[in-house]
């Protein structure tokens, strides 16, 4: 037997030997290369949405801590403003980081608790602080403040809108913050805005009553007259300094004769402190 | 068309069964000869040869496998036409190189042993029953169909060189068969 032999033998296979063979006439039997194709594909489905997943984690774990970094800047900074210390860094930090403990209580239907969580809650996140005993006073002042727009409505329903936004809290936070600075340096002048009671004005004159006696500095205070105009808008008028129109500090009277006021309401502005007065 | 319907055409004496063979199974034929002979004039004589044999044999066999049948006809027009005309020196295409493969196998002695062909082949069916499915692939691809190493590889998704050392292989585990079934080599 030689090659030949075997070569003419191979014509005698069995035909669905021949036929398992014929590519021509059937699929390549083993396509291989395609299902590693398929295998990287299925590899893209997963892991592109596991990365895109993984980048939106990051940054918004990165957001918080740059917040939460700039907020405890913030409130280094408080701390080191003798007038204003430790209680309002302490209550923002504590307000920010326990707000979900704040609003899980305020949901449970009693404000109460929540505004007294809220105060513990700022106490517990700033033990290194020691806020002066005198300052929880003002700790629990704040966190009334804070929800103190609900004021008339149901306590419940006031303290989640006051909790429950993002937004709005944020809003409050920069408010209070604008606040807290001017107060900050009227302080620092040694000045404070009074807290106005009444106001009459008669002839050019105006007569406002002061919850306390104004100091000598209180002329450094700046002021405003603005005019309602029944749109919703003040038409500012007038505005400087205290000395500038001040009669008499005790009781408070402003000489107002220069503006000539016709009949209407109008707003006195001093410091951060605002009353209405009308002109007959 | 059907592989029956073909072959009732040829049963039928109907000349259009030469027409249906030829588009169906006109390319499978002339790969295969042109494997063989590696020219184009001498794979359409083996395929003209291979329809009137066809023509001839019908009547008598019915094949359920019209391709197989019409391959095995091929392949064997096509090595005629290959010896005669590679009688007086080896070629250098892929039946030579095939040829020089079985040798390996079978060696060089001469004819005059009487090797029962159909026997041979009842041993060669058993021996590609017992492999798994690619390797007798490759080993048909190779031996039959007489193809480049390179176009299995490329079917099976192999490189060529796995293909050359798994049809080293073959041929190893195929003479160690024949020589277990009293086969002189």
């Amino acid at each position: 037997m030689n090659g030949n032999d075997l070569m003419n033998a191979l014509s005698g296979i069995d035909p669905k030997y021949i036929d398992e063979a014929a590519f021509e006439l059937h699929e390549s039997p083993a396509p291989k290369k395609t299902s590693k194709i398929v295998r990287i594909n299925r590899f893209a489905l997963i892991a592109i949405p596991a990365a895109a997943a993984l980048l939106l984690t990051v940054s918004v774990v990165l957001t918080r801590m740059h917040v939460g970094k700039s907020e405890s800047t913030s409130a280094g900074t408080a701390m080191t403003d003798a007038a204003y210390p430790a209680p309002e860094a302490a209550s923002e930090a504590a307000y920010d980081a326990d707000s979900e403990a704040a609003f899980d209580a305020a949901s449970e239907a009693d404000y109460d608790m929540a505004s007294e969580a809220a105060g513990e809650d700022m106490m517990d996140m700033a033990p290194g602080l020691e806020a002066p005993e005198a300052s929880k006073g003002d700790n629990a002042a704040a966190a009334e403040a804070s929800t103190s727009d609900a004021t008339g409505s149901s306590a419940a329903s006031a303290a989640s809108e006051t909790s429950g936004s993002d937004s709005t809290l944020s809003a409050d936070f920069e408010e209070a913050e604008l606040n807290d600075s001017e107060r900050s340096y009227e302080s620092k002048k040694g000045l404070t805005s009074p807290i106005l009671e009444e106001a009459e004005y008669e002839d050019g004159i105006l007569t406002v009553t002061v919850k306390e006696a104004l100091p000598p500095s209180a002329k450094e205070l700046k002021y405003s007259i603005t005019a309602a105009d029944g749109s919703g808008s003040d038409t500012p008028l007038a505005e400087g300094t205290l000395g500038d129109i001040l009669l008499a500090p005790d009781p408070l009277t402003l000489d107002l004769t220069d503006l000539d006021l016709p009949a209407g309401t109008y707003t006195l502005t001093l410091g951060t402190s605002t009353i209405s007065f009308t002109c007959k | 068309m059907q592989d029956h319907e073909i072959v009732d055409l040829y049963w039928a004496r109907s000349e259009s069964a030469i027409t249906e063979t030829n588009v169906k199974y006109g390319s499978y034929c002339r790969k295969i000869a042109m494997n063989i002979v590696d020219n184009s004039e001498d794979s359409e004589e083996c395929i003209n040869d291979t329809y009137l044999s066809a023509w001839n044999t019908m009547p008598q066999e019915r094949p359920e496998l019209l391709g197989s049948y019409l391959a095995a006809i091929i392949r064997n027009h096509a090595l005629t036409l290959y010896r005669k005309t590679h009688s007086q020196k080896r070629g250098a295409g892929q039946t030579a190189l095939a040829l020089d493969e079985l040798l390996e196998v079978a060696g060089t002695s001469s004819t005059e042993d009487m090797v029962d062909m159909s026997l041979l082949s009842e041993h060669i069916n058993r021996f590609l029953s017992g492999l798994n499915k690619n390797e007798r692939i490759a080993f048909v691809r190779r031996y039959f169909y007489v193809d480049p190493l390179t176009d299995i590889a490329s079917k099976l998704s192999m490189s060529e060189s796995a293909v050359k050392s798994l049809l080293f292989r073959l041929r190893g585990r195929f003479k160690t068969y024949l020589m277990k079934e009293g086969y002189e080599l």
